[in-house]
Parts: C-alpha cells; sequence; structure tokens
C-alpha cells in the first residue's frame, strides 16, 4: 500500500500536537517548581523570575529517607517477583501436569480482589 | 507533632536531654493526614504508640481511656518555673478542654476564627468593618454592587467577590462553613446548655464547678466552667427537646443562607488554601480564616511582587443583633489549640511521669520562647499566639490577633463528629444544592436522631447521666485454635490444603506426567505460600470481617447479614454505584478508542525513527507516578489559581469552578488526563496492530474500497485479544479506584463524584467502621469478578480469519 506524503505530514502534526498536549503539564511542573508561594498566585505561566535550585536540594532534604524507603521497597519487589515468578511462569506455562488450569485460575482470581480489602487485615497481621 | 514546630520541638528536646543524660526523646513529625497516621500507630499497640500527640484529633478516644488525666499534676508545682503547672498555661482554654471533671489537655497555642479585609477596597468603598451582622449583610452587598469601580493594582472593571469561601467535602466540616455552623448556632443556643449540663448525681458532676449555671449571656465565658454530660444531650435529641426544625435552627441556618449569596460560586469545590490564595489576589474582598493567617500572610507578603502588597485589618465576627431567638448576640469563637498535647495511657508509670516532665519543661516561658521564635525562623507558620505563659510577642503582631481573642469559646456544636458524612451532605444541598431550608430542617432532625444512635453504640453508652461508661478494657480473648483470628494457622491451613490437593491430583494422574508433577508443585509452593499469605488470608479475613460489626477499636461480634441490609438501603452507595458505572463507562472508552486510533496513526507513518520518537514522546509521562498526575490535575482545575481556568481568562472566556460545580464535577473527572492517551494501552495496541500479518493487508487493500473499511472490518476485530485485555484491566482498575476521587474532590460536592470504593476507603479510616467498609468491599469484588467473567465471554476465543 502506498500512503501520499500529505496526509502523513497532516498525521504527525496531529501527533505532535497530541504529544505536546500531553506533556504541558509535566512542562508546567517544572516550570511551577522554581517559583515562590507568592509568585506562584500571582504569575503563573511564564518562566520564574529567577532561579532557585535550592529548592530541589531542601526537597531532596525533606524527602531523601522517603526515597530510600522507596528505592528498598523496589529493589524487594523487583528481586521478590522476579524469583517467584520466574518459578511460577516457568512451572504453568511448561510443564504439564494434571490441575494446571486449577492453579492458573486461583492465582488470576486472586487478582480480582480490590486492594483495599486486604489492607486493613494485612496491617494487622504484618504488625 | 505537627510539622510546623518540628525545629522548635527538636530544640527543646535536645535541652531537655542535656538536662536529663538518661532520657531519649523522639520528635516524629507528622506530615500525612494525622488522624489516619494517629489511627495505624494505635492500632500498633502500646509500645508503637505515641506518648505525646495532638488530642485534637482523636476526640473520641476520650471514652476509649486512652488518655492520661493530668488534673492532679496540674496543680501541683512545676519544678522548672517554681509555681504550680496551670499557671504555666492559659487557664480558661486549658479548663475549656476538662472532659468529666479531668482534664486531659495541654494547648499550648490558639486558634480562633475572624474575618479579615482588604483595606484598600473598603477606603475606596467608603466602607467600615461591620460591627453587627446585618452591617456584614450589608457590606457584601456594597461590594458585589459597586466592586468594578475600585481599581485594584491601577485596574478598574474587576469582579469583586464579596467574601472568599471554601466548601469543598473535607474543608466543609472542619472549615469556615463548619465553624459559621458552630459559632452561630452556640449564639441561639445558649440557654440549652443548662438543660444538658451535669447535675448532682451525675458521673462528671463537679459541684465546684457545675452547682450553679451563670445566665449572664452578656459575657461571653459564663459557661466556661460548666461540664456537659453527653448522655443528657442526646436524651434532649432523642425526647426532642432540642430538635433540628426549632425557629431556632431555621435561624441559624438562614443567616449562613444568606451570607453564602456572597460567596464565590463553585465554592463547593474550592479548598481553604485556594479560597486564601482569592482572598491574597484580592479577588475577594473578605476572608473567613483562623490565627495562622497573621503569621502565614507575613511569608506570603514577602514573596509577593511589591506592587502587589496590600493593607489588610482584621474584625470579629459580628454580632447578631435584633432576633429576640438569639440569646448571646456576640459570636463566641471557636476557642482550639493548633498543638492541644496529650499524654497517652500506658503501663510502665515511670515512663508516663518522664514524660510529664517533659510535658512541663516544654511549657516554661524559655521553651515557650524558642518554640514561637524558632518556628517563625524557619520560616513556618504558627497557628496562633502561645499559650504558655511569658513568651514575648511583637506588638504588631498581638493587634493583629486581636479580633481573634477575647469572645468566649462556644459551648454546645449541634453538629455531632459521628454525623459529619451526612451533615457535610445536607448542609451542602443546602447551600449550593437545592436550597430547600424545610427539607434541610426536618433531614437534620432525623439527623441528631442518628445521632444519638451512632454515640450511644460508639462509645458504649448506657443512656443514664450517672454512669460513667467505658468500653471493655481489653478485647476478648478469642481462641487460639479460630483460624479467622490466629493468622499463622489460617495460612498453615490454607497452604496445607493446597498442598494436599495438588498432591491428590498428581497421584492420580496417568502416564509419564508424573514426574512433571512433582517438579511443577516444587516450583508453585514458593510462590503459593506467599500468595496465601498476603493475599489469600487478608482476603479471607477482610470477607469474614464483612460480617461483624468491627468499629475502630472496638472488636466485632457475628451479626451476620446485618451489613448487608444496611448496604442494600444505603442512599450513598446506590449513587455512589451510579457514578461508579458513569466513570467505567468513559474510562472504557478512554482506554481503547484514543489509543487504538493513536496506534493506527502511528503505524501509518512512512518513517520508522520519527514514528519511535513521536511513541517515545507519549510514553514520557508514563514516568510519573499517577499520584502526581493527579494532583496535577487537581491544581489545573483549580477555579482561582488553575491552569485551566487562566487559560480561559486570557481568552476572554469566564472561568468555570470545574471541581466545584454540581453539573460540572463529574465531567471534570472524566476529562482528566486530557489527551487521554495512555502509554501503556497504546503499546498494547501498537503490538497488536504489528502483529498483522502483511499478506491479510495487501488481500483487504483489494477487497475494501477505502482505508475506513478496512480499519473497521481488519483491524479492530484483528486486535481484539488487545481490546479484551484493555478492557478487563480497565474495568478492574476502574472498579476499584478511589485515590483520583480522594485528591480530586473528596467525593465532590454533595455526593457527585463519591463512589463505592471511596465509600470504602472513607467509612474504614475516616470513621473507623471496618465490618461496614469490609462488606462494601466484598460487593466489590463479587462486581469486578463478574464483569471480568462477563468481558471475556463478550470477547472470547478470536477465530482465524
Amino acid at each position: 500500500m502506498r500512503t501520499s506524503r500529505i496526509p502523513s505530514i497532516a498525521t504527525l502534526t496531529a501527533l505532535l500536537i497530541f504529544a505536546a498536549i500531553a506533556l504541558l503539564p509535566l512542562a508546567m511542573t517544572i516550570n511551577l517548581s522554581q517559583k515562590e508561594s507568592g509568585e506562584l498566585i500571582q504569575n503563573l505561566w511564564r518562566p520564574p523570575r529567577s532561579l532557585h535550585p535550592e529548592f530541589y536540594t531542601e526537597a531532596a532534604a525533606h524527602l531523601w529517607s522517603y526515597m530510600l524507603n522507596s528505592l528498598f521497597v523496589a529493589a524487594a519487589t523487583v528481586i521478590g517477583v522476579l524469583t517467584f515468578s520466574a518459578l511460577a511462569g516457568y512451572a504453568l506455562a511448561r510443564l504439564k501436569f494434571p490441575g494446571r488450569e486449577f492453579h492458573y485460575s486461583v492465582l488470576m482470581s486472586l487478582m480480582f480482589i480490590p486492594g483495599i480489602l486486604t489492607l486493613i487485615p494485612m496491617y494487622l497481621w504484618v504488625k | 507533632m505537627n510539622s510546623n514546630y518540628g525545629r522548635a520541638l527538636n530544640i527543646i528536646a535536645r535541652r531537655y536531654e542535656a538536662l536529663h543524660p538518661d532520657v531519649k526523646v523522639r520528635i516524629s513529625l507528622v506530615t500525612v493526614d494525622y488522624s489516619t497516621w494517629l489511627r495505624t500507630q494505635f492500632a500498633g499497640g502500646e509500645r508503637i504508640a505515641p506518648d505525646i500527640y495532638n488530642g485534637n484529633y482523636t476526640a473520641e478516644y476520650i471514652g476509649l481511656g486512652r488518655w492520661e488525666s493530668l488534673t492532679d499534676e496540674l496543680e501541683d508545682v512545676n519544678p522548672y518555673t517554681g509555681k504550680p503547672w496551670i499557671e504555666s498555661l492559659n487557664r480558661p482554654l486549658t479548663e475549656r478542654f476538662y472532659y468529666g471533671g479531668e482534664a486531659y489537655f495541654i494547648p499550648l497555642d490558639f486558634i480562633d476564627v475572624a474575618f479579615v479585609y482588604n483595606k484598600s477596597i473598603f477606603d475606596q468603598l467608603g466602607l467600615e468593618p461591620p460591627r453587627t451582622w446585618d452591617e456584614l449583610i450589608a457590606v457584601c452587598r456594597e461590594i458585589r454592587e459597586r466592586g468594578h469601580g475600585v481599581s485594584i493594582r491601577g485596574k478598574t472593571g474587576n469582579d469583586i467577590i464579596p467574601m472568599a469561601m471554601s466548601g469543598n467535602a473535607q474543608d466543609f466540616w472542619e472549615g469556615p462553613v463548619g465553624w459559621l455552623a458552630r459559632i452561630i448556632g452556640d449564639a441561639y443556643f445558649r440557654s440549652e446548655v443548662a438543660l444538658v449540663k451535669a447535675q448532682p448525681g451525675d458521673w462528671n458532676y463537679e459541684p465546684s464547678r457545675d452547682a450553679v449555671f451563670n445566665s449572664d449571656f452578656s459575657n461571653p465565658y459564663n459557661d466556661v466552667n460548666v461540664t456537659i454530660n453527653s448522655e443528657r444531650l442526646l436524651q434532649a435529641f432523642q425526647d426532642g427537646t432540642i430538635r433540628g426544625d426549632l425557629e431556632k435552627a431555621r435561624a441559624v441556618y438562614t443567616h449562613i443562607k444568606d451570607l453564602s449569596e456572597f460567596w464565590p460560586p463553585g465554592f463547593q469545590g474550592i479548598n481553604f488554601g485556594s479560597s486564601e490564595a482569592l482572598f491574597v489576589r484580592q479577588r475577594a474582598a473578605m476572608l473567613f480564616t483562623t490565627t495562622h493567617f497573621v503569621t502565614h500572610s507575613e511569608r506570603l507578603w514577602r514573596e509577593m511582587n511589591p506592587e502587589d502588597r496590600f493593607e489588610w485589618g482584621s474584625f470579629s465576627p459580628p454580632s447578631i443583633t435584633g432576633d429576640p431567638l438569639c440569646e448571646g448576640p456576640t459570636l463566641r469563637g471557636i476557642g482550639n489549640a493548633g498543638a492541644n498535647y496529650v499524654v497517652t495511657k500506658k503501663s510502665d508509670r515511670e515512663h508516663v511521669d518522664r514524660v510529664i516532665d517533659f510535658l512541663r519543661f516544654l511549657t516554661t516561658p524559655e521553651s515557650g520562647t524558642t518554640l514561637f521564635q524558632e518556628t517563625l525562623n524557619d520560616d513556618q507558620f504558627i497557628v496562633g499566639p502561645i499559650q504558655i505563659q511569658g513568651v514575648k510577642m511583637a506588638p504588631e503582631l498581638a493587634e493583629k490577633y486581636r479580633a481573634f481573642e477575647g469572645r468566649g469559646f462556644e459551648k454546645l456544636d449541634l453538629r455531632g463528629a459521628v454525623v459529619q458524612y451526612e451533615w457535610t451532605l445536607l448542609a451542602q444541598d443546602l447551600l449550593a444544592g437545592s436550597g430547600d431550608m424545610d427539607r434541610f430542617l426536618a433531614e437534620y432532625d432525623k439527623l441528631l436522631h442518628l445521632r444519638v444512635d451512632r454515640e450511644v453504640r460508639r462509645f458504649y453508652l448506657d443512656m443514664n447521666p450517672a454512669t460513667k461508661d467505658e468500653p471493655p478494657a481489653t478485647a476478648p480473648e478469642h481462641s487460639r485454635w479460630n483460624p479467622l483470628r490466629n493468622g499463622v494457622l489460617a495460612v498453615s491451613l490454607l497452604f496445607v490444603g493446597w498442598l494436599a490437593f495438588s498432591v491428590v491430583k498428581i497421584r492420580g494422574a496417568k502416564g509419564g506426567h508424573g514426574y512433571q508433577g512433582w517438579l511443577a508443585i516444587m516450583l508453585l509452593a514458593p510462590t503459593f505460600l506467599l500468595v496465601c499469605s498476603f493475599v489469600a488470608w487478608p482476603a479471607l479475613s477482610g470477607i469474614a470481617s464483612a460480617f461483624t460489626d468491627w468499629e475502630d477499636a472496638r472488636p466485632g461480634t457475628f451479626v451476620g447479614l446485618a451489613n448487608f441490609k444496611r448496604l442494600f438501603t444505603d442512599y450513598f452507595i446506590w449513587k455512589g454505584m451510579s457514578n461508579m458505572a458513569i466513570i467505567t463507562a468513559a474510562n472504557l472508552m478512554k482506554a481503547t478508542v484514543i489509543p487504538f486510533s493513536v496506534a493506527l496513526m502511528l503505524r501509518s507513518l512512512p518513517w520508522p525513527r520519527i514514528s519511535h520518537g513521536v511513541r517515545t514522546l507519549f510514553l514520557l509521562p508514563m514516568v510519573t507516578p499517577v499520584v502526581t498526575g493527579i494532583l496535577l490535575w487537581a491544581f489545573i482545575y483549580d477555579p482561582n489559581i488553575g491552569m485551566l481556568n487562566d487559560l480561559l481568562n486570557a481568552f476572554g472566556f469566564k472561568g468555570y469552578a470545574w471541581l466545584g460545580e454540581r453539573s460540572l464535577a463529574l465531567p471534570s473527572l472524566i476529562g482528566m488526563g486530557f489527551p487521554w492517551i495512555g502509554g501503556l494501552n497504546l503499546l498494547i495496541y501498537l503490538a497488536g496492530l504489528l502483529a498483522i500479518d502483511h499478506s491479510v493487508r495487501e488481500a483487504a487493500s483489494l477487497e475494501c474500497r477505502n482505508r475506513l473499511q478496512r480499519i473497521v472490518y481488519i483491524e479492530i476485530p484483528l486486535v481484539a485479544p488487545q481490546t479484551r485485555l484493555v478492557i478487563v484491566t480497565t474495568l478492574i482498575v476502574s472498579l476499584q479506584d478511589f485515590q483520583t476521587m480522594l485528591l480530586l474532590t473528596g467525593g465532590g460536592p454533595g455526593l457527585e463524584t463519591s463512589v463505592p470504593a471511596l465509600q470504602m476507603y472513607e467509612r474504614a479510616f475516616k470513621f473507623g467502621e471496618f465490618g461496614y467498609a469490609s462488606t462494601i468491599g466484598l460487593m466489590l469484588f463479587t462486581m469486578v469478578l463478574a464483569s471480568t467473567m462477563i468481558a471475556h465471554w463478550l470477547f472470547g476465543r478470536k477465530k482465524e480469519a
């Protein structure tokens, strides 16, 4: 099939516009991150009056222990998921054994439980 | 501790440790929702629970006996000042927080409410701060009618809102509207205090305080000593002595309604910070705020452009004159303390004594001054004047605080914390919904009866004022062999059950698959053990809770289907379900149509490198956490400082209250995330499209007349597996999603954006009704299961073309 170039350029332009709209909130966050409280209220769109790189260091100072926690959780999750999923995934995908569909459907159905339902019991359980 | 005092408290803690080398003081700063944090800390048991914390957030815990009584300690000498401890503090304020004749709270600062106004606007219009309620309404009217003549920053023709106000789901109860309801209600119901105060023979009757009721209502402190017996109060509701539809109640809410005419349209979508921004940006002439504004504004003014600064003043809530039903024309204050510390009751007496000693050190003039100075130096705001005697403050600051002080404290709050949810909905409907006063008052009366039921249940009351009612001290012992209570036992049972089942199946197999079976069991065992522990058992336990009446720290007893009966007749749930249906349908559209179209467009580009680059652009927003995205959109939708309204204004269009108007809230929620190009779904569809064989395309281009036909007849059916995956995952997520609603609207004006998942969260963590919350969870689980099965059936196995 051949596509002439004009529709393609139109398509590309449209896509780029969509991408710009999708990225606008992100760009604004960066813009706003450099503004002081008073300025935030007064002056929204224009670039900040002065750059404050110390905001980032301040924020990092407040948040670094939380970030460390997140890092720990992420690392543990990755290791855990890789290990257990690899084992179980191999068993379910490659091995033929009776009860295979049963185990698969059990695992799948547990995904449907609203996270909230398990939240409190989990907290009390882990405590 | 609230985080703004962090630095000062740490300095004081270190000083104390220097004096007492064997003691370590740990200050935990709480930056998340305080009451939720507290609840979880206490659920963790005595060791973890904080020793000193801000008691404002858990008033109901008094009934549960969690606090140390400090009455005697207050009379003792504070070793660090040489005088009785109570003289280190503000006496009337401290006495305000006596319960049952016992002191529990140490208030460190003082919060109260007053109006602040823009002096420039008032001067230009020739207005004076009002001293009566009628004057206030007149001033509002003047501002509304002549506001556009006022010059702000050199420009006229501005639409000035007479009064900024916030009224969204979180702030309605705790914020300005709630305060108004309290202080106006208090002014009208002052004589009722005599009816419900402790009488001789009541458990909390103290002759020195309660024997004589001072009915001189011109004295705002006339009843500050009096203790209210809550069972008498509830009795008054029950037998109709105090009714919701009294003429007095009508007067109270009519006043509020009158004032609400002058509030920003869509105020039910504005939170407190945003209403403050309205005032600071000079778009509103007045603001009903608290003492925190005094120091907070200093900081804001420092950071503003010099030409944007203006002079502001404050005035006390004006008296209601000319109404015979209003018993104490002065509107009294709220009289609260931001840092209102209590001591947790713990079994180690020595530990508790040390804790109290630290508190005494904290309430010395030196520590108080440190608290004040260091917090200001740290660029944090103080919520109000420090109540520790001997703390010096600059005279200009003291002057600004004056309008907030000296009016006494409200005594009877007729709203009731246990019916906060319902009251908010009713009042929101009155002020911006139907506006039907008669219906409101009738429902309000029913609310008071509901309050009686709930408080009786929650606090184990026996409705006999003579007895002090306390919950059973310890939870009833559950049998160790009851799998529903013993987690380890339950998990072991589940796991062994699974093992047994698998082994039996393997044994029953014929042929050579046997050994593969054993291998499979070994590989699956670790996963299933974890699944049993962390998914299956919590879920089962949650489901079991659905059949109990577990509330807060009160362990549940089996109640069968009572929760379900409540579920089916619960108006909130049904409204939430209809919202959930709309949102889910919209989400399904957003997740399938748009990413598919974009995938098609990407696919059609003949330049592979550019196509790859554009695809990466679309994937970039996936990097940010979901919560950040939601908060960002909350900001975009903000009616005062938000991006969307700013954009509209720049083109000359009027801004709207996107999350505040009843008709706009749900559509705005759905519109969040524009242009809805979800990166993950885009990738799924792209993969599906790429897998379409080239030969199929060739065959299609011969048969179909144009591109549109090809899309509809070939490509859409061929990505059916992807569509099924997207639909199933979107369904599962949509039905359970509550953080979007929580962060954006908190349930919306009234119930407009409330969904069952959000209600489950609120019931559990805001109101502590864990049993009922589990019931909602169970219902959601069945719905998710059912809809997924339907989705699977509809988009069944793909047949080859």
